[in-house]
């Protein structure tokens, strides 16, 4: 099971990157990342919805309601331009620690 | 035989999202989504085979417990729970003056009633603005009411009725002004002299009492606040009523600013043919009103906390502080403003006879007033439109 910190540190590229593959719903999303991550990664579903909240005040993604294959209205989170470029740079970021553990924790492996 | 308590899915959703409206945190849009979220959690969950109230218990658990949700909504709708607050003070401030004019438009139409009184011009036009100001009232009511929970006429029942803040302000605005009005009306016909001591009096009766009711919720408040939970129905509608009369203390604020800087004017100029005593009498009430309006200011800033969520005190006890500096400031520039709008044609105009003075008083303060109406009102219109209402 992942910590607090790096559940919440994930959050935003996870969201962005969920939704770069197209639009989604909260109930959706967090479908998505509990069989992506195996179950590791656990979110309480009502605290999702303040960090799409804070990407779109930030204009990474916009919102929409609409009414879902049983007729009952939802909210669907759309990426930005913007948040395109944001997860872009949060790829840069998660590459760049994940290469910097690689090589402190298996010194042996050249990864270039 | 029937079970006595029957499991109601749709009704226990609804009691959840209630509870979520009475801390005014939730915007009408945010319990939506969340409430639509409920729905799938529930729908898997019966779709896995568990009864309705199992399944409802395990999307609950799924979906977050209340206080942490109230805390991480909080966190994220600061502003907008500011903007709330702050709109609600504005509510309150106009409320004041509907029930200053309130009171202007039954003193004028109660000499009308008596038949004994040649009213002057002024107070003829007053009291035709105050039958207009009164209709304005009655819409923001209505508004008020339809923005409020129970949006329909259908929730105009006592249970209800003690939540529409505004409404109840306007029902003891009308009980203090048919207490008053004949008492202020006799007097009139039987004293001259007593005639401007009452008319001066009555501009003060009711923001002493909003000044006194002000202390006296804040203490029920703090009271209650240790035995209401608060989920309770009455715990928005008390934190509101507390804004309303913080908002009626700015208004009387802004006015006594209004007085203290043109009696200072009037301290110059010594046109008015006003004596000294009168003159210095009602600066230093406006110091000692200003003064107490100040120490509101304080008292709101360090009891809000109160209204919120334990535990995160420190975080809105300086926004409310922000808040309360900011309204103190803008009721600093509008006394100011209104101050040269009326002070100006005063000189220039060299209307300097007190009965001029006087109408342009009234007219300063109508142009004020109409201004700050219409604010409100496009305020309210936009917030209702974005759905960024706090609901409560």
């Amino acid at each position: 099971m992942l910590t607090k910190d790096l559940t919440a540190a994930s959050s935003t590229p996870l969201i962005l990157t969920i939704l770069s593959q197209g639009e989604s719903y909260g109930y959706d999303i967090i479908k998505q990342v509990r069989d992506l991550s195996q179950g590791e990664i656990t979110w309480t579903d009502g605290m999702l919805y303040p960090i799409l909240h804070k990407l779109e005040k930030k204009g990474l993604i916009t919102s929409e309601w609409k009414a879902g294959e049983n007729g009952r209205r939802r909210k669907y989170y759309r990426i930005q331009e913007s948040g395109k470029q944001a997860l872009a740079k949060e790829k840069e970021n998660w590459h760049l620690i994940t290469s910097m553990f690689n090589q402190l924790w298996n010194p042996h492996i050249n990864l270039t | 035989m029937e079970p006595t308590h029957q499991f109601d899915l749709e009704k226990e959703i609804q009691g959840w999202r209630n509870g979520f409206k009475e801390q005014g945190i939730f915007t009408t849009d945010n319990l939506d989504e969340l409430e639509a979220h409920l729905y799938d959690l529930i729908e898997d969950q019966l779709a896995d085979g568990r009864d309705p109230k199992t399944a409802y218990d395990q999307a609950l658990l799924q979906i977050g417990d209340s206080n942490s949700l109230k805390a991480v909504y909080l966190d994220a709708n600061q502003g907008q729970v500011w903007r709330h607050r702050l709109w609600i003070t504005m509510l309150g401030v106009w409320v004041f003056f509907v029930l200053y004019w309130g009171w202007v438009t039954t003193y004028s139409l109660g000499g009308y009633i008596t038949g004994f009184l040649n009213l002057s011009p002024t107070l003829d036009r007053m009291a035709g603005l105050g039958v207009s100001l009164s209709i304005l009232m009655v819409l923001i009511l209505l508004m008020h009411y339809l923005v409020f929970p129970g949006r329909s006429l259908a929730s105009l029942i006592p249970s209800r009725i003690s939540r529409q803040p505004l409404w109840l302000f306007g029902i003891v605005g009308l009980l203090i002004l048919s207490f008053f009005a004949p008492i202020w009306s006799w007097e009139l016909v039987t004293s001259d002299i007593r005639n401007r001591a009452y008319w001066s009096m009555g501009w003060y009766i009711i923001p002493v009492i909003w000044m006194l009711a002000y202390p006296v919720s804040l203490w029920l408040s703090i009271r209650k606040q240790e035995t209401t939970p608060p989920s309770s129905p009455t715990y928005l509608w008390r934190s509101e009523t507390i804004y309303l009369l913080f908002g009626g203390l700015m208004g009387f604020g802004g006015k006594m600013l209004i007085e203290c800087l043109a009696f200072l004017s009037i301290m110059g100029s010594i046109q008015f043919g006003m004596g000294f005593d009168s003159a210095y009498s009602i600066m230093l009430l406006s110091f000692v009103c200003l003064l107490l309006l100040f120490l509101a200011v304080c008292v709101n800033s360090y009891v809000s906390p109160l209204f919120i969520l334990p535990g995160i005190q420190k975080k809105i006890l300086s926004s409310s502080y922000r808040g309360g500096i900011a309204i103190l400031i803008g009721g600093g520039i509008a006394g100011f403003l209104s101050f040269f709008a009326r002070a100006i044609p005063s000189q220039i105009l060299n209307m300097r006879q007190s009965g001029s003075y006087f109408q342009t008083i009234a007219y300063t303060e109508i142009i004020f007033f109409v201004v700050f109406s219409l604010l409100t009102l496009i305020w309210s219109y936009r917030r209702i439109r974005n759905r960024t209402l706090i609901v409560g």
